[in-house]
């Protein structure tokens, strides 16, 4: 297992602390122990947060992947709507695109305060809502769709544990089955 | 530059760092790029005045237009209404038009068009509000889907400021409010939460800390906790849906958000009365003294109540540093972002302001003259306080420690309080001190070291030389003070540039973030060389910063050399000359693994694995725990080259009857394009027409085998039909076309009586006294007759004949032995059959004196091996000197062994000698031994006559693999900071360049192995008896081989026994498991043979293979190798 990571989407920290005390104890008791042996599922909900299921739902794209890079086309910035470009390389697909592509998608930069920033290197388990009829789109739930992964896009890295991206693309492919 | 580029430069900025803006007071600071002077100060509204516009179409179904405007005027009263602000809002008008998804569009040529009152550039209605009613304006700004009312918790409410002047004013900002999020009264109090929430971030205002324990619930929070709460924390949970199922009047600005708000909009006279608190922040020295200003540090500052207790509900907080520059870039990968802007165009680069903290505004209670404020530091939260600047998205952990302080204000004071953070961290000389790129130092020996990025904006520089076709990966661990790797101190990224660039510009060979490994806290870098030259390495913080706690552990591991550079296809021993070598390291070749024997930081003894085919190969040095390597492309040569040379020495045969081996064994030798040099384990692959059988090839008619370490291979030849067979030996055959070949014929007769002298001819040391046996074979069309009585005489020279007659046995073999004495000249001895004396054979012993003799080393010249265990035999081989180096046998063959140590003061321990008379092959054999002496270098002179051979041989401390787990402290402040010796370790992937390049893809090991120990004890030398194939026959030792390796190969020697009786056709070349044993350095092609694999002579006992459940394999009796 890969060492934590402390960078973490923020509702990986909220699910674990918040608002359901009487869940809190358990979940970080379990939070010590190995994942395989949980439903795929309980984990989902735990890292990726109560609404996975719709998060997973209404993503036109999810995937696991590496920023390898953001360019802003000038052209655009002249434009009504400035948009930031964003390419991805798939290193594991999981709804919408293929492993391997390259991955170039364009945001409105007014979308990106409500982002966790990411730059080249950082790889992700990202879900974009489907282009818009302007060809954008933007991490479902802003930072909630941005889920940071350690160096080998493995794991999803939080304080309390390490979870396999695996694990949790088979609660995300179940529940867009369901 | 014209002002409308300038606009356009200053809306490029806004708009690309809206997410990295600055925070815990300003949420934009005004960096490079801007107007002269306004460097460093907070971006605001000019003139504290804010006129915004609404959209004309309704929000939702419950909430029409002026219904909306009031809720977007209510949120602005919210801060506007603040005591002692100096701010104004007011609404100016209406949008002209109803803004939604039918006039957010896109056109044919893919521009996206809008309302052009709502875009950046119009600074005419600097604030435009958008009521998306149907939510389709969201749906089309950040994707299908995202206006629906289930992301209402992210979407409901969004936007923000778009355009900055170069003055350092927001002139432009737009907010979006979803009315789908609108459409019951229960939704509007987190429609009005988070709409107030982003009007406080276009008015300025940054994200802060106060009172965590609201969201971490540690401790449980009171209610005072909540009141002091800020409506400008980063971030909620997810599940405070409504808001008020978590905060009770979430809107409602705290003290923390009125002070970071009067700050920015300080009035002239608020009425009420406050008082200040500044200073700077700081990291401190041994005795206490301020040092570098600490940045990043969350300030609070808690009104004490009528008790001394600090407030909960009066907090206020300021990051120290917040107006300085949090990113500016980096040497290494450059300072402007993927759009080309500048890093630090957020942020003042002014060293006063890198630790500055400013507590404006404080209240002093009504009825009070004073105040009484308690002045306190933390750490902002890694996860909660993601998005607080300057340090977000990468928050860093304070260093040291300060002692709350009580700070008496009164209205009006400006009380000056710096804050020394005791036992902080403490930089000190380090082995990157003084480098610059421009002049690196030279890499500490060892290739590893421990140092400081400390000094904002300092990096290191390390210079080091490579070769082209090599790899190498650099590790850098950020520790924090004790010395456990943080990814909360260091962002360290790497970079190696050839040091004759100096441009300046980027590394092209860099890791483009920090922990790109999956070791925690580590950054790895593996670039390869594409020239041999010398290179720079950097190492620096990927925001530029520096600091006193940025401590790191680097390692560099680079495989420069191996020598031999070329070793037997069954593989070998060879020497790795690199750095940052340490015990544990694996080493493999083309994906086999190597057996490595014995490790200093700088050289690595390994046994190569067998080779997949003749060529070459490349060596891996790899680091299992933190995943670096270093590769040496193609540097290693397995067996032939294609520019070698096969030579023919005995090609020649007399016509042979059919069933009987040939007179001469046919001998082959591949030397180098020199001619000269052997080439050892080389691939010779033999073949011939007509069912002709090779001895070395078990009896067929084909196979492949290696060379030994003279090069040559050699093998009986057996005709089995009549007429001529052609021979063809070829070198190399699978790797190269067309290989070298050498061909030779024999012509097979066949008769009712035939009768063959086995090896007719020897070659026997001049003044020997030896006893030779010679033995002939009787066929009857081809099959071997028994009872046929023959006759032996010397019909030249002086000799003794054991027997003048004998009879043919089953086998159809009669022998007698020659008995020389003081051999001065050649000796016939014909053997004939009787009573006809027909037919009839001769055999001839030339003397060969002792000036012509050469020696040629066949095997075990190479080996080095751990402590306890035993040396291979050497096995060397004496020639006529002719060019068809013919064996000479009995020749004394004198083994000098001296143990000792090398070095620059070199030590003998003690020396011993054996002689060893050669055999019919011309071998003689000894075990070299250091007896009970341990590790230490073994120094061998062969002598025979006046032909002389050195060796060098080592028994070495074996390899104990272990390291330091890369996690775990290396211990107490203070012990970290010692060099490291021995260390090892990319994850980036970027465009070649001239020179190198990083490859897609460590950390110290303290304590490598040492390799070696005195020697105490004289040697003793094992002299041993060869037996027919060359083996020693060494009482009884029994070896065990653990060789999980699956592949090996027939090996090339002499062919003929001792008596001169050929060798039992042997296996055919089986896949047999090589000797990567302890009994390392032995190189298979030469090593004596499995007498398993030999029918043997009558009475030889025939060795016991057994195999337990490890794979070992147990050989007892005459302790032979594989």
């Amino acid at each position: 297992m890969p060492a934590r990571r402390c960078a973490v989407a923020l509702i990986v920290a909220g699910l674990l602390h918040w608002c359901q005390p009487s869940l809190v104890v358990s979940q970080q008791v379990a939070a010590q122990q190995v994942d395989a042996k949980q439903p795929d599922q309980v984990v989902a909900g735990r890292i990726l947060g109560q609404q996975w299921k719709q998060l997973s739902t209404r993503a036109g794209m999810i995937f696991a992947g590496t920023v390898i890079g953001a360019a802003t086309p000038s052209a655009q910035y002249s434009a009504a709507v400035p948009t930031i470009e964003f390419r991805f390389r798939v290193d594991r697909a999981i709804a919408g695109v293929e492993s391997g592509q390259i991955l170039t998608v364009h945001e409105w930069t007014g979308a990106l305060p409500n982002q966790r920033p990411m730059s080249r290197g950082q790889r992700f388990l990202v879900f974009l809502y489907p282009p818009s009829r302007l060809g954008l789109t933007s991490p479902v739930g802003g930072a909630h769709g941005q889920i940071a992964l350690d160096a080998g896009g493995t794991y999803v890295a939080t304080e309390a544990e390490s979870v396999r991206v695996a694990q949790l693309e088979r609660a995300i492919r179940s529940a867009r089955v369901q | 530059m014209n002002m409308r580029k300038k606009i356009l430069i200053i809306v490029l900025l806004a708009i690309s760092g809206a997410t990295v803006c600055l925070a815990a007071g300003p949420a934009f600071v005004a960096g490079s790029g801007y107007n002269a002077g306004v460097e460093g100060q907070a971006m605001v509204w000019a003139n504290g005045s804010v006129q915004y516009f609404t959209d004309q179409g309704n929000l939702s179904p419950i909430l029409a237009g002026a219904q909306a405007d009031t809720i977007v005027a209510s949120a602005f009263t919210t801060w506007t209404s603040i005591s002692g602000v100096a701010l104004s809002a007011s609404q100016g008008g209406h949008l002209a038009e109803d803004v939604n998804g039918s006039n957010i569009a896109v056109n044919a040529s893919g521009t996206i068009t809008s309302p052009a009152d709502i875009t950046p550039s119009a600074t005419g209605t600097p604030v435009g509000i958008v009521y998306d009613f149907d939510g389709t304006v969201t749906d089309a700004l950040l994707g299908e889907g995202a206006g629906g009312v289930a992301d209402c918790f992210t979407n409901a409410v969004y936007g923000g400021p778009d355009n900055f002047a170069l003055s350092g004013k927001i002139v432009h900002a737009v907010v979006v409010i979803n009315g789908v999020c609108a459409t019951t009264s229960s939704q509007l109090p987190d429609v009005q939460y988070r709409l107030v929430r982003v009007l406080g971030r276009i008015l300025g205002m940054g994200w802060s800390q106060a009172n965590l324990n609201v969201l971490t619930r540690k401790p449980p929070p009171t209610s005072d906790d909540f009141a002091g709460f800020p409506v400008m924390h980063f971030a909620d949970p997810i599940s405070c849906v409504p808001i008020t199922a978590c905060y009770a009047n979430p809107s409602t600005p705290k003290m923390d958000d009125a002070n970071s708000l009067v700050r920015l909009y300080p009035g002239a006279g608020s009425g009420r009365p406050t008082g200040r608190i500044y200073g700077g922040l700081y990291f401190t020295d041994a005795a206490g003294n301020a040092q570098q200003p600490m940045q990043g540090v969350n300030v609070v500052a808690r009104l004490l109540d009528g008790s001394g207790n600090p407030s909960r509900q009066f907090v206020a907080t300021s990051v120290s540093g917040s107006s300085f520059v949090g990113n500016a870039g980096n040497i290494i990968d450059g300072y402007v972002d993927a759009n080309g802007l500048r890093f630090d165009r957020w942020g003042s680069n002014d060293p006063l302001l890198e630790g500055f903290f400013d507590l404006g505004q404080l209240p002093i209670p009504a009825g009070q003259n004073i105040a009484l404020y308690q002045l306190s530091v933390e750490a902002l939260d890694a996860n909660w306080s993601l998005g607080v600047e300057p340090y977000a998205p990468t928050q860093v952990a304070p260093s040291g420690a300060f002692s709350p302080v009580v700070v008496t204000i009164e209205n009006g004071s400006n009380i000056e309080r710096d804050i020394l953070m005791l036992q902080s961290e403490i930089a000190s000389t380090h082995p990157g001190s003084g480098s610059t790129y421009a002049a690196p130092v030279g890499l500490p020996q060892g290739g590893g070291w421990g140092s400081w990025i400390s000094g904002y904006g300092s990096s290191d520089w390390f210079e080091f030389s490579a070769q082209a076709n090599r790899t190498a990966s650099v590790s850098v661990t950020a520790l924090d003070e004790t010395g456990a790797p943080s990814e909360s101190k260091l962002l360290p990224v790497i970079g190696i540039w050839q040091l004759s660039d100096t441009t300046g510009n980027p590394a092209p060979s860099s890791t483009l973030s920090a922990f790109n490994s999956n070791t925690f806290g580590m950054t790895r870098l593996d670039s390869q060389f594409l020239v041999s030259d010398s290179f720079r390495i950097g190492v620096a913080d990927y925001r530029g910063d520096g600091r006193p706690d940025y401590f790191y552990r680097a390692s560099l591991l680079y495989s420069d050399t191996v020598a031999p550079a070329r070793i037997s296809l069954a593989g070998g021993l060879t020497m790795l000359t690199g750095i940052g070598f340490s015990a544990g390291l694996e080493v493999s070749v083309a994906g086999n693994a190597a057996n490595p024997i014995s490790t200093s930081a700088s050289h690595i003894a390994a046994v190569m694995p067998p080779g997949a085919q003749d060529g070459t190969a490349t060596i891996l040095v790899a680091d299992p725990v933190t995943g670096g390597f270093s590769q040496m492309i193609n540097a290693l040569t397995y067996g032939a080259l294609g520019t070698d040379l096969l030579l023919l020495l005995q090609g020649s045969e007399p016509a042979t009857p059919v069933g009987a081996p040939a007179a001469n064994p046919i001998r082959v030798r591949a030397v180098a394009d020199d001619g000269v040099t052997a080439v050892n384990g080389a691939t010779i692959a033999w073949s011939a027409t007509n069912g002709l059988q090779f001895s070395i090839c078990g009896g067929t008619s084909s196979c492949s085998v290696l060379t030994d370490e003279a090069g040559e291979s050699s093998s009986l030849v057996t005709p089995t039909s009549v007429g001529q067979s052609t021979i063809t030996i070829a070198l190399a055959p699978e790797s190269y076309s067309p290989p070298q070949t050498q061909q030779a014929t024999v012509v097979a007769t066949s008769t009712s009586l035939d009768l063959v002298a086995l090896t007719p001819t020897r070659w026997v040391a001049q003044g020997s006294t030896i006893a030779v046996p010679l033995t002939v074979e009787a066929l009857d069309l081809g099959v071997p007759t028994a009872n046929v009585a023959i006759k032996f005489r010397v019909t030249n020279g002086s000799a003794t004949l054991s027997s003048a007659s004998g009879t043919t046995n089953a086998l159809g073999l009669a022998t007698t032995t020659a008995q020389l004495t003081n051999l001065s000249a050649a000796v016939q001895v014909s053997a004939c059959v009787s009573p006809n004396n027909a037919p009839c054979q001769t055999f001839t012993m030339f003397s060969t004196p002792a000036s012509v003799w050469k020696l040629e080393t066949v095997s075990g010249s190479a080996q080095v091996v751990p402590v306890g265990e035993i040396f291979a035999p050497l096995v060397m081989r004496v020639t006529d000197g002719s060019a068809a180096s013919n064996p000479v046998m009995g020749a004394n063959v004198a083994f000098t062994t001296t143990l000792g140590r090398a070095g620059p003061d070199p030590v003998i321990l003690g020396s011993s000698q054996a002689v060893a008379v050669s055999d019919g092959n011309g071998l003689a054999v000894i075990v070299p031994s250091v007896g009970s002496v341990g590790a230490c270098d073994v120094f061998i002179t062969v002598t025979a006559g006046i032909a002389s051979v050195q060796m060098q041989m080592e028994s070495v401390t074996a390899v104990v693999p272990s390291g330091p787990d890369p996690k775990t402290p290396p211990g107490a402040r203070g012990s970290r900071f010692i060099p490291i010796p021995n260390t090892v370790e990319t994850t980036s992937s970027l465009a070649p360049a001239a020179a190198l390049f990083a490859v897609p893809q460590g950390v110290p090991l303290d304590n490598p192995a040492a390799n070696q120990s005195t020697c105490s004890e004289a040697a003793q030398d094992v002299v041993a008896t060869a037996d027919s194939t060359g083996n020693p026959q060494n009482g009884g030792v029994v070896s065990r081989i653990c060789d999980p390796a699956p592949k090996t190969y027939s090996h090339s020697d002499s062919s003929t026994s001792d008596a001169g009786v050929p060798k039992a056709p042997p296996k055919p070349p089986e896949k047999k498991a090589p000797d990567t044993a302890k009994r390392i350095g032995v190189d298979k092609s030469t090593a004596p043979k499995d007498s398993s694999s030999s029918r043997g002579l009558p009475g030889e006992a025939a060795p016991v293979l057994r195999e337990d459940q490890r794979g070992c394999r147990e050989l007892a009796g005459n302790g032979l190798f594989f």
